[in-house]
């Protein structure tokens, strides 16, 4: 994914390649289960000299994870983070970890492992030792989602934007109190709020205080958290502005984290979205919200009301859930509620089982009325289930179901477009009905029309398929 | 009808606390038509949570309805403020003394009301609904409490059907498509109306076929009770809901009371049922018997959306129904909420600190600022012509969709303290605008059609240019 | 710090620390002629109903003015319940801090440990101690340090894991604040203020414990040390027939247990933040 940016641009700042973040989950306090939360599950990021990057998605998709991740705040479970990092080095190793997935490697001594390893071991934040993670964490900061918690209740706020100054020995009292006024006027407090509590404040000038907190050491990347989603309206207008004026004064690179759509594509230059631990889309800011590609971001960007009472806009509803992240749906993540989900996205004999059944008993299709008394249906693995049926089966009747399956997947039910055969088998209690379904495969981030999707819809020329090209794309993964 | 549905006239709200008291609601007048989504929006603190808690007379401790005339439906729900409270003045400071006897009285009077003709939807579903009790007993509840009327008629009018008949009306129901309200009028004239929700019910499935649903509808003449529930049933209809002294003793021994009441609250369950999926709740077999922990966010608003409107009220107000939800999941409700208004013919009442939400779903606005209501319109008119500052400056304030790239317009100064509100208009302090008559309190005028607005500038109908 | 209750809570408590602080400067201020032991009187051993001016309480057996003998055993009482607390709270703050920031097996060590000192009732317990070290009132107050810690380490530890996952602890170390400094700094002093209001109220209440092991038969050396238990104990034989002999040491520990229980309310509202607007 990094390699294939424009050169025009300015040069990378941060970069987080491979990142995965799973949480083991425990049963009481001692047995850790085989079970873990994949929170972030494979991510590439970065964030260029200047840029706002803003990352949306809603609860559950990793965005805040992977927000502690790029600060090294959270040790991930794999992956590198690079930060000032030379250019060509950190392309050449997001290449090679890209083919290693692509083609694992046969052993150890692989020399694309070498060469990843020798320049992780020198340059990834995540091996660093403390001296060169200060280093980091003075150009680095976050600001928090909650101003009433990210302030220590019971300091004063000069010396809550001191801490930083002190901790890195910025100089005598005397200068850091110059500085600690520099920065509250920079954002809009005078030096009334020297000597006051958080409590004292409202929401907007305790978010204010944590900005002049993060600037203190002059960071060349802030993480924000949803800086402005527990303010009101009005306080968060000012909130953003002033954030967009502090970018220009001091160049500085943001990853903006939000929920809020409007919000982001306001402040953004870049967006990414992600949707249960993994990057979906991302691509410039214009770019994505004119023209949005993974059927997530179209239903999500369709989702979110505008203050307009005359637009009027087609809706995208969304049916089921957001995922459970600890046994995440196979293949791509999203092929539960995506209305174009073909054979490939991800079906299993799980999730196909009930439709098909439902097919054969609802008495929607009367012809397939004989077939309806079921005796038992039971899965084999994750691609084949069986269901005997009582009575017999004939050629015609597989016909007629394969018919009436094409119906149901037109009308929406996508789970049924797996079916890749059926078969029948004679058997003591009546007949078998051997079902067999596509193989899925994981989809990969490709770049389609200048921004990047993970979806089976575009193939590596970045066209949209159509469903007959969608066969076409079988041949095409085939190899 | 020409009446208002509800109309709320100069209210004023005040919190006593130990160190003064807090003018919450200053003025607040508005009204509400049979059928129509008002919304009231404003930023925290301006008093519209207070507003709705105010018609549901659930106004917290401390705090007083000090004047003002809520009515609904043409009941007055304000009648005896006067009597409630009395307002103790002692040593500067000022303490709250109720009226015990008076207030039992209210909630016994609006125990009458509260969920039946008015119910409230919250933000936090996970805090309103009772984390004990599953969902369907939640909402067994409120359909026992409220609609033991129709329960009881259901069962007895199933007790009294014939197959055949419900066959016919089932496939003809089927055949001609019939919307609700023509399915009600057929069920009349065949003097069948309590099955009529029943029937709509099951021809509106969606997982079985045409001939099973006819098979369905049939079905339920098959559903006989005994002899004994019927008349515990009749004579239970004709004292409302007030068991009869001879089976009082009956009902209160566990396992002789299930043979009572048994058949109601099976019906309940049902009914529980099919409210879960007209708020199109997945799986709601299994969501009946789950508890609120169980379920997400999304799930959650709907089990209270279904509580809601079980008992089919008047108005419904919605406190920031979507404000903890994700995106998605607020379209989905969003988009339920209109659905359900369109079916039920309800009025809303929707609060909210998000414009561009108040503008999916309401047909007025009024707009809200430190306990005044200081702005009333049309919704496309609101966002066309804004008046007030506030709205404007509101308005400016949020992030467009189409724009990009702008400062936005930010307001200066912070809401004040309502303890010691500013004199006259209370946004003087914040107001672009602001002359000198702006230290009275300002006029509400007309300044369009159905568009009243709280401020000086127009005192003539006139916009001043200062 | 407002409320009346409060005011009277601290009204009390002062009353009584000035009380103590005479009895170690200066008794016969408040008319104790000797604050370390009681005075027998050998000639009127049947404890005296009160009387004023001669014996405000009355005697007890034998002969020893009430009044001299609450006085002076109140410094007593106090010092050893003082003690106790204060060593206790240092004890447990520390190992539950600890515990909680090194996490780990650490945590579930300390963490044990504490819940096996838990489980012990103190009064098997202070027994046990008694007969294995001896009676003296330092063998009490050490039984009851070691079982009173763990209170405190639990507490501790629970408030300083809440405080550790706070989004400013987070600020913190993005600020590049050491995890020392971190613990010092923002943790501690977050964990101190309720434990602070714990204290107050345990002190009213091992008062009365102290009190009841004295009086089950812990004493010190002196047998005539002035102290409140004690004094019960001494009295109780008599209590039927001359009921003050009992009557005003047992009020003594009461007013002073309810005293410490209302200015402990007091200090938890005042202490928290909201309410300081000025340090320093």
């Amino acid at each position: 994914m990094v390699k294939t940016m424009s050169s025009s641009e300015r040069e990378i700042l941060l970069a987080g390649v491979g990142l995965k973040k799973h949480f083991p989950v425990m049963k009481g306090k001692w047995t850790r289960r085989a079970k873990h939360v994949h929170a972030v599950d494979g991510v590439d990021i970065f964030v260029r000299k200047g840029e706002v990057v803003g990352l949306v998605g809603e609860s559950g998709c990793g965005k805040t994870t992977l927000g502690r991740l790029v600060l090294a705040l959270l040790e991930p479970t794999e992956g590198a983070l690079f930060f000032d990092a030379p250019e060509n080095g950190t392309r050449r190793y997001a290449e090679i970890r890209g083919d290693i997935d692509r083609n694992p490697p046969r052993n150890k001594g692989d020399r694309r492992f070498l060469e990843a390893h020798s320049f992780e071991r020198e340059f990834s934040v995540f091996r660093f030792g403390r001296k060169k993670r200060r280093h980091f964490r003075r150009n680095t900061h976050i600001v928090f989602q909650d101003p009433n918690s990210s302030l220590d209740p019971r300091m004063l706020i000069k010396e809550i934007i001191a801490e930083p100054l002190k901790a890195y020995h910025y100089g005598s009292r005397k200068e850091i109190q110059q500085r600690v006024l520099s920065l509250l006027s920079q954002c809009g407090l005078g030096p009334e709020f020297m000597d006051r509590l958080p409590h004292e404040l409202s929401g907007g000038q305790r978010q204010r205080v944590a900005i002049a907190r993060a600037l203190a050491m002059s960071p060349k990347f802030i993480v924000l958290d949803e800086p402005t989603s527990a303010l009101d309206v009005s306080v968060q207008a000012q909130i953003l502005n002033l954030l967009k004026q502090l970018r220009c004064d001091f160049d500085l690179s943001f990853l903006f984290i939000s929920h809020h759509l409007v919000v982001v594509r306001h402040m953004a230059d870049r967006i990414v979205v992600m949707y249960a631990g993994q990057i979906v889309e991302s691509g410039e800011s214009e770019q994505v919200f004119s023209h949005p590609l993974h059927p997530y971001t179209v239903a999500l960007l369709s989702a979110v009301p505008i203050a307009d009472p005359n637009a009027h806009r087609e809706r995208i509803l969304l049916p089921g859930e957001i995922p459970d992240l600890i046994n995440p749906p196979g293949g791509c993540r999203f092929h539960p509620r995506c209305q174009y989900a073909f054979e490939f996205c991800g079906w299993s004999a799980q999730e196909a089982l009930e439709p098909f059944t439902t097919v054969l008993t609802s008495g929607r299709y009367p012809e397939l009325g004989r077939l309806s008394k079921i005796v038992r249906p039971s899965i084999m693995d994750s691609y084949n289930f069986e269901i005997v049926v009582d009575g017999k089966i004939s050629d015609n009747d597989v016909q007629a179901i394969y018919g009436a399956i094409r119906k149901e997947t037109e009308e929406g039910v996508r789970s049924l477009s797996a079916v890749e055969e059926i078969r029948i088998q004679p058997s003591d209690e009546g007949s078998t009905l051997a079902v067999k379904l596509h193989h899925y495969i994981d989809p990969k981030l490709i770049n389609v029309e200048g921004h990047w999707v993970k979806c089976h819809l575009y193939n590596e020329n970045g066209i949209k398929l159509t469903s007959q090209s969608q066969t076409s794309l079988h041949g095409k993964h085939e190899t | 009808m020409d009446e208002p549905l509800l109309k709320v006239e100069g209210l004023r709200i005040g919190f006593v606390t130990r160190t003064g008291v807090i003018q919450a609601i200053d003025d607040v007048s508005f009204e509400i038509n049979s059928g129509e989504t008002f919304g009231l929006v404003g930023e925290t603190g301006c008093g519209k949570s207070q507003t709705a808690m105010a018609i549901m007379r659930l106004t917290p401790e401390g705090g007083v309805i000090e004047n003002g005339e809520i009515n609904f439906n043409g009941n007055n729900l304000t009648k005896n403020i006067k009597h409630e409270f009395v307002l103790i003045k002692k040593n500067g400071q000022v303490r709250l003394k109720r009226n015990k006897s008076e207030l039992k009285r209210l909630n016994t009077e609006m125990g009458k009301i509260r969920g039946k003709h008015i119910s409230m939807i919250f933000q936090e579903p996970m805090t309103s609904l009772n984390p004990l009790h599953s969902i369907g007993k939640q909402i067994s509840e409120v359909v026992v409490k409220h609609n033991l009327d129709e329960i009881i008629d259901r069962i007895l009018s199933r007790d009294n059907s014939d197959g055949e008949q419900l066959k016919e009306m089932a496939t003809l129901a089927i055949r001609q498509k019939v919307t609700r309200e023509r399915l009600l009028e057929l069920a009349r004239t065949k003097g069948m109306e309590g099955l009529a929700d029943q029937i709509w019910f099951i021809i509106n499935r969606r997982d079985i076929g045409s001939d099973q649903k006819i098979q369905a509808v049939s079905d339920l003449a098959e559903r006989r009770i005994g002899t004994v529930t019927r008349k515990f049933l009749t004579t239970l209809k004709k004292t409302q809901g007030k068991i009869p002294i001879k089976y009082r003793v009956l009902s209160k021994i566990p396992l002789v009371k299930n043979r009572f009441m048994g058949a109601i609250v099976e019906e309940a369950r049902a009914i529980s049922y099919e409210l879960l999926s007209l708020v199109d709740m997945p799986n709601a077999r299994t969501v009946l018997d789950q508890y609120p922990h169980e379920l997400s966010g999304g799930m959650r608003q709907r089990a209270m959306i279904a509580m809601s409107i079980a008992a089919k009220p008047r108005l419904v107000i919605a406190d920031e129904p979507t404000s903890a939800l994700d995106v998605t999941v607020q379209a989905q409700i969003l988009d339920l909420l209109r659905d359900l208004k369109k079916a039920f013919g309800a009025s809303v009442l929707f609060i909210s600190h998000d414009f561009a939400v108040i503008a999916e779903i309401c047909d007025r606005v009024g707009v809200m600022y430190a306990g005044n209501i200081v702005e009333i319109a049309d919704l496309k008119e609101l966002f066309a012509n804004p008046k007030h500052p506030y709205t404007q400056g509101l308005l400016a304030a949020i992030p467009k969709y189409g724009d990009k790239r702008e400062t936005l317009l930010a307001i200066k100064g912070t809401v004040p303290d309502l303890m010691h509100p500013p004199e006259g208009c209370r946004f003087n302090t914040r107001c672009p605008r602001a002359f000198e008559k702006c230290t009275q309190k300002p006029p509400w005028v007309s300044v369009g059609k159905e568009h009243m607005v709280l401020c000086w500038l127009f005192e003539d109908g006139q916009d001043h240019v200062e | 710090m407002e409320s009346p209750s409060s005011v009277m809570g601290l009204a009390i408590v002062v009353a009584y620390a000035a009380i103590a602080m005479i009895d170690f400067t200066y008794p016969q201020l408040i008319g104790v002629e000797n604050a370390y032991s009681m005075i027998p009187d050998y000639v009127n051993t049947v404890p005296q109903p009160p009387a004023w001016p001669t014996h405000p309480f009355g005697t007890t057996f034998p002969g020893i003015d009430l009044y001299q003998a609450i006085m002076a055993a109140i410094r007593v009482d106090l010092w050893y319940s003082f003690l106790i607390v204060l060593v206790g709270a240092i004890i447990g703050i520390t190992l539950g801090v600890l515990a909680a920031y090194f996490g780990g097996y650490i945590d579930e060590l300390l963490m044990r440990f504490a819940d096996i000192f838990l489980s012990i009732p103190y009064l098997p317990f202070a027994i046990a101690v008694g007969f294995i070290l001896g009676r003296e009132l330092s063998d009490v107050s050490i039984a009851l340090i070691l079982v009173w810690w763990p209170l405190y380490a639990r507490y501790a530890r629970g408030q300083a894991l809440s405080v550790k996952e706070s989004a400013f602890v987070e600020a913190a170390k993005a600020s590049g604040v050491g995890s020392w400094r971190i613990m010092i700094r923002h943790v501690v002093p977050n964990v101190l203020t309720p434990i602070f209001v714990q204290v107050s109220l345990d002190l009213g209440t091992v008062v009365q414990i102290f009190a009841a092991l004295t009086f089950i038969g812990f004493a010190s050396a002196n047998a005539l040390l002035p102290e409140l238990g004690a004094l019960i104990s001494r009295g109780f034989q008599y209590a039927v027939t001359a009921p003050w002999v009992v009557f005003f040491p047992g009020m003594a520990i009461l007013v002073f247990a309810i005293g410490m229980n209302l200015l402990g309310d007091g200090l938890r509202d005042a202490l928290d933040p909201k309410y300081r607007t000025r340090r320093r």
